[in-house]
């Protein structure tokens, strides 16, 4: 039996709930942000598990451990992954992400593409987990197999 | 298709359901809610997890959701129905590892459990029945789910 996750499944759950949420006025934003703070409590010890390092103090420290993220979680294709950052900009790169599944429900559902981009919601929590910043907005771009996320960043 | 580390997952996931949980959101509730967008998928591209027809029983779609493999013990779970209850013992459950994050967390196992919203909102979904109660317990690898419904 797999010890893995049937990522049809898991996108089913995600999808349902996250549509459900959005229907009853729930906003991806406002998940993210009460995200943050429940993942602050537990992403210093996850951080430093999965990569040996401590939380980053600066932004382009945070993109680059966001970027060596990709490599224990397999998210998505952790050689062609990019995450920088350009002023108050953070701007991932995804290549293969894997929950492309959910963007084929999302679609089903009405959506143009996932109704929340999981990996944008990872990245807005664990920003605001690891006190860098607030987050303002994020936007979403797919094409093929790559999305382009683009988290906006509150001035601090 | 990549697969994802569960751990991760897990780490996803209990954020997500801790941050509703925080914001009053229980899992009746999102349950109730998400039946409705299932049951367009359920006639769409989520047949496929029924195997193409959909159940038109409880014990079916109990016996379905114990085939979607869950459970890594699939031989040692259980599940029955009588009396407008629905029992479900899972061993070794595949989101287990969101059990873990959920106790640190200080929850006492999953923030909420992923079998549960699937259940509850498969069922109304179906169109076969309502969740009024849910219970769950948790023992090591093994969760019992009591749910007390009222049938169509």
């Amino acid at each position: 039996m797999s010890s893995r996750l049937d990522p049809f499944i898991d996108a089913l759950i995600f999808c349902t709930v996250v549509g459900s949420l959005d229907k009853m006025g729930l906003n991806p934003m406002l998940l993210a942000r009460q995200a943050g703070r429940e993942m602050e409590s537990t992403i210093g010890a996850s951080i430093k598990r999965l990569l040996g390092v401590n939380p980053p103090s600066t932004l382009e420290e945070h993109c680059k451990i966001s970027e060596a993220f990709f490599k224990p979680a397999q998210t998505a294709d952790p050689d062609k992954t990019k995450v920088s950052c350009s002023g108050n900009v953070i701007i991932m790169e995804i290549v293969d992400c894997a929950y492309l599944t959910q963007a084929e429900l999302g679609r089903s559902l009405g959506y143009n593409a996932c109704p929340l981009c999981i990996q944008a919601f990872c990245e807005s929590a664990l920003t605001k987990a690891v006190n860098i910043a607030e987050i303002e907005s994020f936007q979403v771009e797919r094409n093929k197999d790559t999305c382009t996320v683009k988290i906006k960043l509150l001035e601090k | 298709m990549r697969e994802v580390d569960p751990s991760y997952n897990a780490l996803i996931l209990s954020t997500l359901f801790r941050a509703l949980d925080r914001v009053g959101m229980n899992p009746m509730l999102i349950a109730r809610n998400a039946s409705e967008l299932l049951s367009k998928l359920f006639e769409g591209p989520a047949k496929q997890i029924f195997c193409g027809r959909l159940p038109s029983t409880v014990e079916e779609l109990l016996t379905q959701i114990e085939k979607l493999g869950i459970s890594r013990a699939q031989e040692k779970s259980e599940h029955s129905f009588s009396n407008g209850v629905i029992t479900m013992k899972t061993v070794d459950c595949i989101y287990l590892p969101l059990n873990a994050v959920g106790k640190n967390m200080g929850y006492r196992g999953c923030p909420m459990c992923v079998q549960t919203l699937l259940l509850a909102g498969s069922l109304k979904a179906l169109n076969l029945g309502e969740a009024k109660d849910i219970r769950l317990e948790n023992n090591e690898n093994t969760c019992v789910l009591k749910l007390e419904m009222t049938e169509k």
